[in-house]
Parts: structure tokens; sequence; C-alpha cells
């Protein structure tokens, strides 16, 4: 069983993991204990010059953070397969690299082609209100003189 | 005879991690819920392949699946929700022939995996993969290494033309 | 004693297999589906690396990992780009739902 003892090599890996989760649940849960639990109204208004929110959390997303994980992947996997290839990149030499440049060649036109289709580029939404003279809804300026009196 | 008993300790910890977390994501009613316990699984399973001391894949499988493929289907979720699903009920269909067929499958797989006589294989010792999972790449799987970036690129090409905004007008 | 054999690992990725199994019969959802096939996926995955360990740790079971990592990328990123483009047709990707195609 001298081989199991191989394993003892991840024991630090494993610290870290476990000191990085109980650190976040320690101070989640120490500052959940410690913080005064005062609510007042103005404690759920928007911070400063936030906006108000409107609607739920479940606003669709742009498609745009879709394309860009897309192309996140692709080039995550070529990085990946081309880990090895530096591992041993003395033994292979000019041989090897013709190999990795045709690999690569082959994925730069895919980063062509995105680029080309301009799927990278991140396209605003539309504004949604028209430009001109701003209208402050009653409620919100109810809101802000109980804001600026404190 | 510590280090054998904190082994299957080990593993069989991994595995109930891995195993529970996947009936969540098989069973769980709701499918954001199921992808989060997907991430667990893939944690464990990880964890696994180090075990198996496959440390090289290990990492591979947290760059790519954790790093990219769970992130693609939370985006998925995301994307393919209507703001009024405030929370995202997965539906089933079939559930009680799907129950059966997996059980089924399972005594099955069972049985084949006994009928073998697989228990007296030895594990062979812990050593450093990447180098030669290198050498095999540059050698004898010299062909699929490079016909891979041709598959990246031709799922990045239609990947992008199936999921651009302007196909759909 | 040895630790643990290869039929222990076996059975967890069989079981790996089934629940995937399962879930790709039962859920509704087409990206429910897709996590059942990432859950077979994986579970061949651990069968290779389990293979390969209890038998000299050869190495050509990994590259082969490599590779299946690489197509499970692939087709999830396809796979959700044509759940987009359904969503965007029908408003629903429930697998039980879009039927046009259906005669």
């Amino acid at each position: 069983m001298q081989d199991s003892y191989a394993l003892w090599m991840y024991l630090p890996g494993l610290i870290l993991f476990i000191g990085g989760v109980a650190f976040v649940i320690l101070n989640v849960v120490l500052s959940h204990l410690i913080h005064p639990h005062v609510r007042t109204h103005e404690k759920y208004l928007a911070y400063e010059c936030g906006e108000d929110p409107i609607g739920g959390a479940w606003i669709q997303f742009n498609h745009r953070f879709y394309l860009l994980a897309l192309a996140f992947v692709v080039f995550d996997v070529e990085v990946v397969l081309l880990f090895p290839w530096v591992v041993v990149f003395r033994e292979f030499g000019w041989f090897g690299f013709i190999e990795v440049l045709v690999f690569i060649a082959v994925l730069l036109f895919g980063l062509a082609y995105a680029w080309r289709k301009e799927a990278l580029v991140w396209d605003k939404p539309q504004p949604m209100y028209q430009a001109g003279p701003v209208t402050v809804p009653a409620v919100a300026q109810e809101v802000r003189t109980d804001g600026a009196s404190s | 005879m510590v280090d054998v008993w904190l082994e299957r300790i080990l593993f069989y910890g991994l595995a109930l991690v891995t195993v529970g977390s996947a009936l969540v994501v098989t069973f769980g009613r709701n499918l954001v819920r199921s992808a989060f316990a997907l991430f667990f699984t893939l944690m464990g399973m990880a964890a696994m392949f180090v075990y198996l001391a496959a440390d090289f894949v290990a990492l591979v499988h947290i760059l790519v699946y954790i790093g990219g493929i769970l992130v693609l289907i939370l985006f998925g979720i995301w994307l393919t929700h209507r703001v009024i699903d405030l929370d995202i009920r997965a539906g089933r269909i079939q559930l009680i022939p799907g129950l059966i067929l997996g059980l089924v499958l399972m005594g099955l797989l069972g049985l084949t995996i006994r009928s073998f006589n697989l228990a007296a294989r030895t594990p062979a010792p812990y050593r450093a993969t990447a180098s030669g999972i290198g050498r095999l790449l540059l050698s004898t799987y010299l062909l699929p290494f490079e016909i891979a970036s041709v598959a990246l690129v031709v799922a990045l090409v239609g990947a992008i033309v199936i999921g651009r905004r302007e196909t759909s007008r | 004693m040895t630790a643990v054999t290869l039929p222990e690992v076996l059975t967890v990725a069989a079981l790996l297999f089934v629940l995937g199994l399962v879930a790709i019969f039962t859920r509704k959802n087409a990206i429910g589906i897709l996590m059942g096939v990432e859950l077979v996926l994986n579970s061949a995955n651990l069968n290779l690396v389990a293979f390969a360990r209890f038998n000299g740790l050869d190495l050509n079971g990994h590259v082969f990992v490599l590779f299946v990592i690489l197509l499970a990328a692939i087709e999830a990123a396809v796979f959700l780009a044509i759940c987009l483009a359904i969503y965007r047709r029908f408003r629903d990707i429930a697998a039980d739902q879009v039927r046009e195609l259906q005669g």
C-alpha cells in the first residue's frame, strides 16, 4: 500500500478547498450575527443614484451573453487541448510546432468568422424612452424629498 | 491499513455527493436548482478523477464542464424563460415508465459488472499524466487532434448562425 | 485487502448513467434533457478513467476522455443555440409542446 500515500499529495488542495468554503460560510454567518437589525423604510430604497427596481429579477439576458459564452467555451477547449503539447514541447520540436500551428490556424478561421459576422460586437439594447424633458413621477418625488430630509 | 479505510471513506463520500446531487439533477422540481446540483455532481466527479489518478483529466473537467458548459446551461435557462416564470417548474412526462426502465437497466448493468472478474485487478500507482497524454495526442491521436479543431470551428460557426437574433426576422 | 476495487467504481458510474437516462426520458424541458445527457457522458468518462487506472494507468483512456469532454462542450453549445432559436420561434422549449414537424 505504498502508492496510496501519493494521495496525500492532494491534501493541500483539500485544505484550501475546505478553507475557502469555511471562509465564505463564516463571513456570512458572522455578519448576520453581528450587524444591527434595524429595518427602516429608507434602507429598502436603492442606494444613492441607483435605479428603483422595476419588475422581477428575471429580466431576459441579452443574447450577446450567450454568444460570448459560446466563444469562450470553444477557445477554452482549444487551450485545454494545447496544454499537453506544451508539456512535451521539447520532445516533438518543429514537427509538433507545425501540427499545433495547423490546429490554431483552423480555429483562427472560426474566430475570423465570428468577428466578420459581428458575433463579438456588443449591441446595446434599444433605449426604452425617448430623450427629452424628464418627468419625475409623483411617487418618486415623494420618496426623494423623504430621503433628502434625513 | 488506516490508509485503506481512509481511502474507502474518501471514495464513498465522493460517491455519495456525486450520486446524491445527480438525484437532484434528475428529479428536482426546479430547473435552476437542478443546474446548481449539477455543479456538485461535476465537482464530485472531478475529485473522483483525482482519486483515480487522472489528474490532468480532472483539471480539464473542471475547466470545461464547470467553467464552460455549466455557465452555458445557466445562460440557456435564463434566456429561455419568461419573466413571469418566477420559479421555474420543470414538468415531467413518462415518470413511471422512465423509472421502471431505469431500475431494469440498473439491474442489467449490475449483473454485467458482477459477471466479470474485475475485483482482482490492482490499481496502478499514481504518476503525472499530462506529458503522456501530450505524447499520445501528437503521435497516435494526431488526426483526431486536428479534426477536433475542425469540429470546434464547425460548432462555433453553426451556433453563431443558429443563435443570432437576425435569423428570426 | 485493496482499498477500492474496480466494480465499486463501475457501480457508481452505472448509477450516474441510469440517473442521466431517466432524466432524458422524464424531463419535459429541453435543458433538463441536456443535463441528463451530461450525466450520461460523465458516467462514461468515469468508466474510462477507472479502467485506465486498473489497467496500469493506460493513458489511451485519458485521451478518449479528453475527446469526450470536447464533444460534450460542442454538443452543449449547439444544443443551447438550437434551444434559443426554438424559444424565439415558439416561446417554449418543452419537448412535448414543439411539434410543428410532427405529422
